[in-house]
């Protein structure tokens, strides 16, 4: 692995009786887009929150390019930007503003500031809505200003707390497109996430965290290969036709079936031939499915076959 | 790991970091006054109450109420110059509670900026707005018949001590609004604490005579 930008060790925090984030280790290789994937209450967000320095951990340490969080907390913030749910813009400010406003913050000179928030406007494609004040902005130009923003800084490393949740797909291609321009330019990215596609089309590597702990820490490539690239369910008249058909197909030896309520699940690499192969075995049998459904995997898949319990039970 | 395993990332310089608090604070201070030019309701409905009282006190409820030895505009104006300043501070917690709730605060706790220039920034931006407010109560105190007994520099120096009272107005607010980082419960929370300040005091009427600020 090439230099390490972040490192978090047996990191830990704790809200009155809830364990938010419960040891924590993770390594985050620099220029390189790290994804925290996880339902709501996962913990994702505290763990950005304590690696931007807005949190004191309870035990453990975090490092941000060498830089301790706790001890070296302003030093940190000299480095890194942060945009994202939690993060926002002052909605009366105009978009101009409120970027000459974070540049006088993180103490630019004048004129560097005048520079860089009319270079993010034009890059952020802003330029026209640069003197309106931001509540009339659209949900998608406010995420922009937000990303703007944080990086008026011009930060090596960069955190943002699901940065297309609630976007329209426009807008969401739009700042994915521009965090891999980021990355590109050697910007080290970590980025949260409750979807599985996002993870996959952003981050070289991906911790899957529940309940405060990273259940799995590997390469989208690998977390889909654990699983299989595509989940076929089949939902049955009703749970008893449904023991029937899984256990037809359990008997096939084509996938593993699960079997949830009426409906039966498989998850394979080989998605076209394995739903032929299931229906011919469910009709040899006189089995009507009531509906099919062939998709990708989800996280709440990602989340069954790490931990056997669905992430909305997680979230709970 | 050591530091020189890292220096290849992280730019080179700057990393000596000494928050400045005074050009921090500006910078928030600047955004307050901003907000409230871009945002003239804030002053506005802050103004009209204070205006109203004036109006009221002294054309409707005025002549009901007599105190002793004084031209009753004369007791009036005054008491209001402190309500004007207590409930403009109330707008401190407002402020602060909405960037408490919007996530404002987070991004500033991620920026190398002095942290307390959250708070002398936003109680600079108010005492900017108290100052408008002050010179526009005088001016439709003048304009209702107040006089000033003693003399300009006097009356400067009440105006002064009002801000001041004011400014650790601002503070008091500064502190419900973040404890409670919500901008309708700061409101109604600070609200109770506004009135006794202004109730309890006996500058519309005195305490022997009718209570008449406090039926209104």
């Amino acid at each position: 692995m090439a230099d390490v930008a972040i490192r978090v060790e047996g990191l830990t925090k704790r809200f009155a009786t809830v364990t938010a984030l419960d040891r924590i280790d993770l390594d985050v290789p620099s220029r390189t887009v790290f994804g925290l994937l996880g339902p709501n209450g996962a913990g994702k967000t505290t763990a950005i929150r304590v690696l931007a320095t807005i949190l004191k951990p309870d035990a453990g340490r975090a490092e941000v390019l060498g830089l301790d969080v706790v001890h070296e907390a302003n030093e940190v913030r000299q480095q890194i930007g942060l945009a994202g749910q939690f993060a926002t813009v002052d909605p009366n400010l105009t978009g101009r503003e409120n970027l000459r406003l974070i540049g006088r913050l993180v103490h630019l000179p004048r004129r560097e500031i005048t520079r860089r928030a009319d270079a993010l406007l034009e890059r952020f494609e802003l330029t026209a809505a640069a003197d309106r004040p931001v509540r009339t902005y659209s949900g998608g130009m406010r995420r922009r200003v937000d990303l703007a923003a944080a990086l008026v800084n011009r930060p090596p490393v960069l955190f943002l707390d699901e940065p297309t949740t609630g976007l329209d797909p426009y807008s969401r291609n739009e700042v994915w497109a521009m965090i891999g321009e980021l990355v590109a330019d050697g910007t080290t990215v970590v980025l949260t996430t409750q979807y599985l596609e996002e993870a996959d089309r952003l981050a070289s590597r991906v911790a899957v965290v529940d309940e405060g702990h990273v259940i799995a820490n590997d390469t989208p490539a690998q977390l889909k290969a654990r699983l299989g690239s595509t989940v076929i369910e089949i939902g049955l008249a009703d749970a008893s036709t449904a023991k029937r058909a899984h256990d037809v197909l359990a008997h096939a030896g084509t996938s593993s079936p699960e079997l949830e309520d009426s409906t039966v699940r498989l998850t394979t690499h080989e998605g076209a031939r394995l739903l032929v192969d299931a229906l011919r075995a469910l009709d040899g049998e006189g089995i009507d499915p009531a509906t099919l459904t062939v998709r990708e995997p989800s996280l709440d898949d990602v989340f069954l076959a790490l931990t056997g319990h669905h992430a909305e039970e997680a979230a709970a | 790991m050591s530091a020189g395993e890292l220096a290849t990332i992280a730019p080179p310089g700057r990393r000596h970091v000494t928050p400045t608090l005074v050009s921090d604070t500006l910078a928030i201070a600047w955004r307050g006054v901003v907000t409230y030019r871009r945002v003239p309701q804030l002053l506005v409905f802050s103004t009209i109450q204070p205006v109203v009282f004036v109006l009221l006190f002294t054309y409707v409820f005025g002549g009901a109420i007599h105190v002793p030895g004084v031209d009753y505009v004369d007791y009036l104006i005054p008491g209001i110059f402190v309500q004007t300043v207590v409930f403009g501070a109330i707008a401190t917690a407002i402020g602060l509670a909405t960037d408490v709730q919007s996530g404002l605060l987070e991004r500033f706790r991620s920026l190398p900026m002095a942290r307390s220039a959250v708070l002398t920034g936003r109680t600079i931006a108010d005492l900017f707005r108290n100052v408008f407010v002050v010179i526009l109560m005088a001016g439709v105190g003048f304009a209702v018949g107040f006089t000033v007994h003693t003399n300009a520099a006097k009356f400067i120096f009440a105006m002064l001590l009002v801000l001041l009272f004011g400014y650790s107005m601002s503070w008091v607010f500064a502190t419900v609004g973040l404890a409670i980082g919500n901008p309708e419960a700061a409101q109604a929370a600070s609200f109770p604490a506004a009135a006794i300040s202004r109730y309890a005091r006996n500058s519309c009427a005195t305490p022997q005579r009718s209570n008449a600020c406090s039926r209104s």
